[in-house]
C-alpha cells in the first residue's frame, strides 16, 4: 500500500475501500493518532510507518499540512485515513480533533447538523469525542500527538472519550457475562518540544502532570515506551517515570543540514530522525494485544470498526453527553 | 538575558486581596493615584502557557512596557504554597498609563506542573488532587469573570499556532454568569458612586478581545518566492493572520458570542483593526543565543575588533527581546491602547448602532472599582441569588463531573435490583457477596466516569445494609456442621438488649433432618439437627424415651446435683471447693488406703487407671483378672476415700480425660440400659434400620480355666481357636458372651462392624464364622462410610450404640469405654466418671454421645479424610473379671 485510502470520509461516513488489503490473518496491530490541529500527527505517523522524512510530499502515506493549508490555518486530513504496512501494522490518522477550522468549514458550508445538536461547536465537539471513542475501541495504541506541552483541554477531552467509548462486544458464546473491558495504550508524542523540554527535570514533570491527570483513566498510558534511554539523568525511582511520553523536536530544517560548522548549532538533544526511530521500533516491538474477547482477524477487525463506528455514532451515551453542554 | 530580568525587577502587586495592607507600598500607590488624574487603559493577559515557553506570557507584558520602567508594587505569587487556586499580577506603566493584569492560573502549565508534584493541601490523595484542580478552575473563570468586568483589553495567549475552541464554551460559561450577575454587580459599583453607565454596564466597556498566538507552523523556507509567484503584496503571515482572523470572527459570530451591539456581549472584536497576532518568531533560548555569539565571535576569527565589544543583539536574532521599540506585537497592541486612551472603542456594528459604553477612570477610580470587584467575584456573597449563580459555575464548567454523576446515579438502582434479584428472604454471607460482585459487576458496565469509586462505595454500602436489614441469614453453625437457615435472630435464652430487640425470637434451624435410633434402638424417628449438645445428647433421646426405653433397666451415671441454687460451670481453673478443699491429703488418704496403686500426682483421671489396667500382653486372648488384682477399679470405686463431687459447680462439657477432679456435668450423654434378660443369637436383634440378617451380635467366647494356670490355659485356648473357631466344642471351657458395635448413618442406616474396617454380613449360610475378638482388640474407627454411600453422596455413620450379652456366670465385664473424636491431643470421652463400669448379666445397650463437646471445644467429624482415621474407639472397651460380682 503506498498511499492511504480513507476508512471514514470527511462527512464522517463509513467507507468500504480500505478492504481491500486486508488478509484472513490474526498477527497485526493498529495505531492510531488524535490531536488537535496542526499538532502533526500525519507527519508523526508517516514517519512511524517508515517513511524517509527528507522526502518530498508525494511519497508521504498520510499528507502534512501544504503550504496552502498552513496559510490559512486550516485542516489536512479529514475523516480517517487508514495505511497498511509490510509488518501488517495498520495506521489510522484522524483529523483533527476540537478544531476551529473543521468548526469553520462546518459554519460556512452550512452542515446540516444533527437536530440533537444545538449549537454547531457542540456538533463539532460531539464529532471529536465520536472520533476519540472510536479510535480508543479499534486500536491497539492511540498516539496522542500534542503541539507542545501546554493544553489541558487535551486531557480532559481523552477522558471524556474514554468515558464515552463503546463497551467492548462480550462474546456470544461465553457464559461468564461481564468480561473487562479492552482499553489501549496510549502514548503521549510533544511536537516542537524546545531544548528546554529535554531536560530531565521538564521531562519528569511532563510526565508527573500526565500521571496525576489521568489518574482514574483507565487508558494504559504507562509502561510502553518512555525516553528513559534517551534523556540522561532521569531517575527511575520515581512513580511517574513509566509513562509513555515521547519528545519530537523541531525537524531540522535543510539549511542546517549542510556541512557548515559554522551553521551548526549546539542542540542538546537527539535529531529528530534518531528520536522517531526509536520511538519507531519501541511501537512495534510492542506485543500485540487482542482488541476483543475473541481474536480477530484483519478483515474481521474492519467489520469490527465498521461496527464500532456505527454505534459510536448512535451512542446513547454520547448523546447522553451532549444534553448536557452548556 | 534581559527579558528574565526585568521579569523579575518589574515586581507584582496582586490585583486582589486587600493592598491596603502592605505597608510602603500603599503610599506608593496613594501618591501616585492622586498625582495621577488621567485616564487609564487596562490590558489583562490571560490564555495558556507551556512549561517552558519563552516567551512566555508574562515576558509578553515586559515587552511592552516603556523603557522608563513600570511601577510594580504588590507582593509575589506564589500558587503552590498560597491558599489561592490562581493569582493575578499587575504592574502599571505610569508612562503610557496602562494597567497590565497577568492572570496565572493551572492553565499555566508551570503552575500545574508544581501543583502536581505538590504533596502539600492533601493533593497527594486522587480525591483531593481532583478537587484542587476543579476548585482552581472555578477560580481561574472567577477571575476572567472580573478580568472581564475591569479591563479594556483582553489578550488571550495561545502556545500554539490555532485557535484553541475551549475558548468558545468558556467564553459560553462566563457570558451565561456576566448576565444573571450583572444586577448585584451594579449594587456594589453604585455603592461606589461611579459613573452611571458603568455601574449599568457592570464594566468600563466591551472589552476588546485580541489573540496571541505564540508559534505558526509556517516555515519560512522560501516565503519571497511564494508570495513573488502568486503576485500578492502581503506576507504570508499577514495572509495568515487575517484567516485565522475571519475564522475566530465566524466561530464567534455564530456562536453569538460577539454580537452587533457589544454592549450586550461578553466582549467585541474591532471590525477595522487588527485583533490577532502571530508571532513568526522562534523563540531562542538563551542558551543558543549566548551559543551564537560565541560561534559567530569564534568565526569573526577576531577579524574585526570592534565587534568584540558589540553587545548589540545581531539582527538575525529576534525573539528573546521582544521589547525593542519597533516590535511588531508592540506596534499591534498599542494601537488598541492608543484607541482606548483617545477615543474609547465603538465596536458597535449594524445600521442603527447604539452608543458605545466607555469608561477611562483614573488610576485611583479604578483601583478602588477594581478591589470592589474583585471582593464581589471572590468573597462568598451574601445575596442567596448571587451564591447560586456562583453554584452554577461547577455544573457549567465540569460537564464530565456531571455527566459521569448523573449516569452512575441512574445506574445504581440498576445494580441494586441486579442485587436483589432472585434472592430468598433471607440469605447467607457467601450469597451476599456473591451477589454484590454481580450487582458491581452490572454497575461497572454501565457505569461511567469519574464518580464511578465513589457510587460503587455506596451501591456496596446500601447492599450490605439491604443484607443486614431483616435478609440476613443466621447461618449459626449447627453440630453438625449445618448453617441455620433462619432469618437473623434472637434466642429465647437470650437476654433482650438493645442491639437484638429488632430481631424475631426463635430457635436456631438449620432444616436438616435426619434419621435415629432411641436410646436402646428399637425405635427410630426423625431429629432435627441440634444447635446445643445437650440436645443432641439428652434431649432428643429424653423425648425417645417416654414412648419407648422408660420400662428398660438403667445403669445409673452420675450427674450433677445442686445443693445451691446458684450453681456455675466450673472449668479447669475453677475447681469445685471440695475437690480443692485438700486434694493431696486425700489421695495420700487413697494410696495409703491401697497402697498397691501407683498414683503418682493428683491427677488420678480414670484414664490413668486404664494405662495401669490393660496389660499389654493379653493381645490373643481375653483378659482375666482376679477379684484381688491389684489393678482392679472395684476397691476404688467403693471407696469412702474416693473424691467427692463438687455440688456447687458443675461441668460445662462432657466427661473426659483431661476434666478436672471433682466435677460432674449436669447430665449424662451417654445411656446404659438393660435391653432384656437374655440373647438368643439365631433371632439376633429384632431392630429397625438394620438389613436383613445384619442383625446378629458376634460372639464372644472367654474361656472359663482358673487364673492361676492362665497362661497354659491361654495357649490351650489358642490351639483350640485355632482348631475349631465358631463351633461349640470348646463350650465346655469357655462362655460365650456377645458384642456388637452398631454404627448408625444420617439416613437411618444400621450396621455392626465385624472388624475396624469391615461392615458385619450375615452369610448366607447362616452359619458365621466371625467373632467379636476384631473388634475388642483393635482400636475401631468412630465414623465409617455407610453402605447407602455408593449413590453419589457420601454419608458417614457414626458409633452410636455398643450391645452387650453377658451370660449369668462368675465372670465379670467391666466396661471400659474410651473414645477419642479428633486426633491428639483430644481428651478421650467416657461414660464413667469413676473408671471402668460393671455389667450384670443380661443384654446390655451403650449408647454413645452423638456429638462430643468438652471443656467448650466442640469435636465435629473431620472432614478430613486422614483426620477420620484418629477419631476412634479405644480398644480394650470390654474387659473380664472373675470372681467378685462389680458394682
Amino acid at each position: 500500500m503506498e498511499q492511504s485510502v480513507k476508512l471514514v470520509d470527511e462527512d464522517l461516513l463509513w467507507c468500504e475501500s480500505g478492504n481491500f488489503a486486508l488478509q484472513d490473518q490474526t498477527d497485526f496491530s493498529v495505531i492510531g493518532a488524535i490531536g488537535l490541529q496542526g499538532s502533526g500527527k500525519s507527519t508523526v505517523l508517516s514517519h512511524l510507518a517508515g517513511v524517509v522524512p527528507q522526502e518530498a510530499n508525494r511519497s508521504v502515506v498520510f499528507h502534512p499540512q501544504s503550504r496552502t493549508v498552513r496559510e490559512v490555518c486550516s485542516h489536512q486530513t479529514a475523516g480517517i485515513d487508514l495505511h497498511l504496512t509490510e509488518e501488517r501494522t495498520i495506521f489510522l490518522d484522524s483529523q483533527p480533533v476540537l478544531s476551529a477550522s473543521i468548526l469553520d468549514q462546518m459554519i460556512q458550508h452550512d452542515v446540516k447538523y444533527h437536530g440533537e445538536y444545538s449549537t454547531v461547536e457542540n456538533c463539532m465537539e460531539m464529532q471529536s469525542l465520536q472520533l476519540g471513542s472510536f479510535l480508543f475501541t479499534v486500536c491497539n495504541i492511540v498516539i496522542v500527538v500534542m503541539e507542545g506541552f501546554s493544553d489541558l483541554n487535551v486531557f480532559r477531552f481523552l477522558q471524556t472519550a474514554e468515558m464515552l467509548k463503546p463497551q467492548t462486544p462480550q462474546p456470544h458464546d461465553s457464559p461468564s457475562e461481564g468480561l473487562s473491558e479492552i482499553y489501549p495504550h496510549i502514548v503521549f508524542v510533544v511536537n516542537h518540544a524546545g531544548a528546554d523540554d529535554f531536560k530531565a527535570g521538564s521531562y519528569e514533570k511532563m510526565q508527573t502532570v500526565i500521571s496525576r491527570l489521568m489518574s482514574q483513566s483507565n487508558l494504559k498510558f504507562k509502561g510502553v515506551c518512555n525516553m528513559r534511554d534517551l534523556i540522561p539523568g532521569l531517575s527511575s525511582s520515581s512513580p511517574h517515570s513509566d509513562v509513555n511520553l515521547y519528545l519530537l523536536p523541531e525537524k531540522a530544517s535543510v539549511s542546517d543540514q549542510l556541512d557548515d560548522p559554522l551553521s551548526m548549532h549546539y542542540r542538546g538533544y537527539p535529531t529528530f530522525e534518531f528520536i522517531i526511530e526509536s520511538l519507531t521500533k519501541k511501537l512495534l516491538a510492542m506485543p500485540r494485544h487482542l482488541l476483543t474477547h475473541t481474536t480477530l482477524t484483519e478483515k474481521n477487525w474492519f467489520h469490527y470498526a465498521a461496527r464500532s463506528w456505527e454505534s459510536v455514532k448512535k451512542s446513547g451515551l454520547i448523546s447522553e453527553y451532549n444534553r448536557l453542554l452548556p | 538575558m534581559g527579558c528574565l530580568a526585568r521579569c523579575h525587577c518589574m515586581g507584582q502587586i496582586d490585583g486582589y486581596p486587600d493592598p491596603v495592607l502592605h505597608g510602603e507600598q500603599v503610599e506608593t500607590r496613594d501618591e501616585l493615584s492622586n498625582v495621577d488624574e488621567n485616564g487609564i487603559c487596562v490590558v489583562s493577559v490571560i490564555g495558556k502557557n507551556s512549561q517552558n515557553s519563552l516567551p512566555s506570557k508574562a515576558s509578553l507584558i515586559t515587552s511592552v512596557l516603556s523603557p522608563q520602567g513600570p511601577l510594580g508594587y504588590g507582593f509575589p505569587c506564589d500558587l503552590i504554597n498560597s491558599d489561592q487556586k490562581c493569582c493575578i499580577e499587575c504592574s502599571y506603566d505610569r508612562t503610557s498609563h496602562v494597567m497590565y493584569l497577568h492572570l496565572q492560573s493551572i492553565h499555566d502549565m508551570k503552575n500545574m506542573a508544581s501543583i502536581c508534584s505538590s504533596m502539600l493541601q492533601n493533593l497527594d490523595t486522587q480525591e483531593g488532587f481532583d478537587k484542587f484542580t476543579q476548585s482552581a478552575e472555578q477560580d481561574a473563570a472567577r477571575a476572567l469573570l472580573f478580568m472581564f468586568s475591569v479591563s479594556h483589553i483582553i489578550l488571550i495567549h495561545h502556545p500554539g499556532s490555532s485557535f484553541d475552541v475551549g475558548y468558545v464554551k468558556l467564553f459560553h460559561i462566563l457570558d451565561i454568569l456576566r448576565s444573571k450577575l450583572l444586577s448585584h454587580l451594579g449594587e456594589v459599583l453604585r455603592s461606589l458612586h461611579l459613573p452611571k453607565d458603568w455601574v449599568n454596564a457592570g464594566r468600563l466597556c466591551a472589552p476588546r478581545v485580541l489573540f496571541l498566538f505564540q508559534s505558526t507552523l509556517l516555515v519560512d523556507d522560501k516565503p519571497a518566492v511564494v508570495s513573488k509567484g502568486r503576485g500578492q503584496k502581503t506576507s504570508p503571515v499577514k495572509r495568515l493572520q487575517h484567516a485565522v482572523e475571519d475564522q475566530i470572527y465566524r466561530i464567534l459570530r455564530k456562536a453569538r458570542i460577539i454580537t452587533n451591539i457589544s454592549n450586550n456581549s461578553l466582549f467585541a472584536v474591532p471590525a477595522n483593526q487588527e485583533f490577532v497576532f502571530i508571532n513568526r518568531e522562534n523563540s531562542l533560548q538563551p542558551i543558543n543565543f549566548f551559543a551564537e555569539k560565541l560561534t559567530r565571535k569564534c568565526a569573526s576569527n577576531l577579524d574585526d575588533d570592534s565587534s568584540y565589544f558589540e553587545h548589540q543583539v545581531p539582527s538575525g536574532t529576534p525573539g528573546l527581546l521582544m521589547h525593542s521599540p519597533n516590535h511588531p506585537f508592540r506596534e499591534f497592541l498599542s494601537q488598541h491602547i492608543e484607541l482606548a486612551l483617545s477615543k474609547g472603542f465603538d465596536d458597535n456594528m449594524g445600521r442603527n448602532p447604539v452608543p458605545p459604553v466607555f469608561e477611562s477612570p483614573s488610576l485611583k477610580v479604578w483601583l478602588e472599582a477594581a478591589q470592589a470587584v474583585h471582593a464581589f467575584f471572590f468573597e462568598e456573597p451574601k445575596d442567596i441569588k448571587a451564591k447560586a449563580h456562583f453554584g452554577q459555575l461547577h455544573n457549567l464548567l465540569h460537564t464530565n463531573a456531571r455527566f459521569s454523576e448523573g449516569r452512575c446515579i441512574k445506574v445504581l438502582p440498576l445494580a441494586e435490583k441486579a442485587y436483589q434479584e432472585g434472592l430468598p428472604h433471607h440469605y447467607t454471607q457467601a450469597d451476599h457477596l456473591a451477589m454484590l460482585v454481580q450487582a458491581k459487576r452490572v454497575f461497572m458496565q454501565h457505569a461511567r466516569g469519574p464518580a464511578c469509586h465513589q457510587y460503587l462505595k455506596q451501591l456496596e454500602q446500601d447492599c450490605t445494609k439491604f443484607w443486614e436489614n431483616g435478609h440476613r441469614m443466621c447461618e449459626h453453625q449447627s453440630l453438625t456442621g449445618n448453617p441455620c437457615t433462619n432469618e437473623l435472630h434472637r434466642l429465647p435464652s437470650d437476654e433482650e438488649t438493645d442491639d437484638n430487640a429488632h430481631l424475631p425470637e426463635m430457635e436456631h434451624c438449620s432444616q436438616v433432618k435426619t434419621r435415629a435410633a432411641c436410646n436402646c434402638g428399637r425405635r427410630q424417628a426423625e431429629r432435627e439437627d441440634p444447635f446445643d449438645y445437650k440436645t443432641a445428647n439428652f434431649d432428643w433421646y429424653e423425648k425417645q424415651e417416654s414412648s419407648c426405653c422408660h420400662t428398660l433397666d438403667k445403669h445409673p451415671l452420675p450427674t450433677f446435683t445442686p445443693t445451691s441454687p446458684d450453681s456455675r460451670a466450673g472449668g479447669k481453673i475453677h475447681r469445685g471447693p471440695q475437690s480443692l478443699g485438700s486434694p493431696d491429703s486425700k489421695l495420700e488418704a487413697v494410696s495409703t488406703a491401697l497402697s498397691h496403686l501407683t498414683l503418682s500426682n493428683g491427677n488420678s483421671s480414670p484414664s490413668l487407671y486404664q494405662d495401669e489396667f490393660n496389660p499389654e500382653a493379653s493381645q490373643d486372648q481375653a483378659m482375666h483378672c482376679s477379684a484381688s488384682s491389684p489393678h482392679s477399679p472395684i476397691e476404688l470405686d467403693d471407696s469412702e476415700l474416693c473424691r467427692q463431687h463438687s455440688t456447687v459447680e458443675y461441668l460445662a462439657g462432657m466427661v473426659h480425660s483431661d476434666n478436672p477432679l471433682g466435677l460432674l456435668p449436669k447430665f449424662s450423654s451417654w445411656s446404659i440400659r438393660m435391653l432384656s434378660k437374655s440373647y438368643n443369637p439365631s433371632a439376633g436383634l429384632d431392630q429397625p434400620g438394620f438389613l436383613h440378617f445384619t442383625s446378629y451380635l458376634l460372639p464372644w467366647d472367654i474361656p472359663t480355666q482358673g487364673s492361676d494356670i492362665w497362661p497354659i490355659a491361654s495357649k490351650k485356648y489358642k490351639q483350640n481357636r485355632k482348631a475349631k473357631v465358631g463351633s461349640d466344642s470348646n463350650a465346655a471351657n469357655s462362655v460365650r458372651f456377645y458384642v456388637g458395635l452398631e454404627y448408625e448413618c444420617p439416613r437411618g442406616h444400621r450396621f455392626f462392624m465385624s472388624g475396624p474396617e469391615k461392615i458385619f454380613k450375615a452369610p448366607a449360610s447362616g452359619v458365621f464364622k466371625e467373632t467379636a475378638h476384631k473388634i475388642l482388640h483393635h482400636d475401631m474407627p468412630l465414623y465409617f462410610p455407610c453402605h447407602c454411600s455408593r449413590s453419589g453422596k457420601s454419608f458417614m455413620t457414626q458409633l452410636m450404640r455398643l450391645f452387650v450379652y453377658v451370660a449369668d456366670t462368675p465372670l465379670q465385664i467391666a466396661l471400659n469405654v474410651r473414645v477419642q473424636p479428633a486426633p491428639p491431643p483430644s481428651p478421650n470421652f467416657h461414660p464413667h466418671v469413676e473408671g471402668p463400669l460393671a455389667l450384670p448379666p443380661g443384654l446390655w445397650v451403650v449408647r454413645f454421645p452423638y456429638v462430643y463437646y468438652g471443656d467448650s471445644v466442640h469435636y465435629p467429624m473431620p472432614s478430613d479424610a486422614q483426620q477420620l482415621s484418629s477419631c476412634k474407639l479405644h480398644k480394650e472397651f470390654l474387659t473380664v473379671c472373675e470372681g467378685t460380682p462389680l458394682r
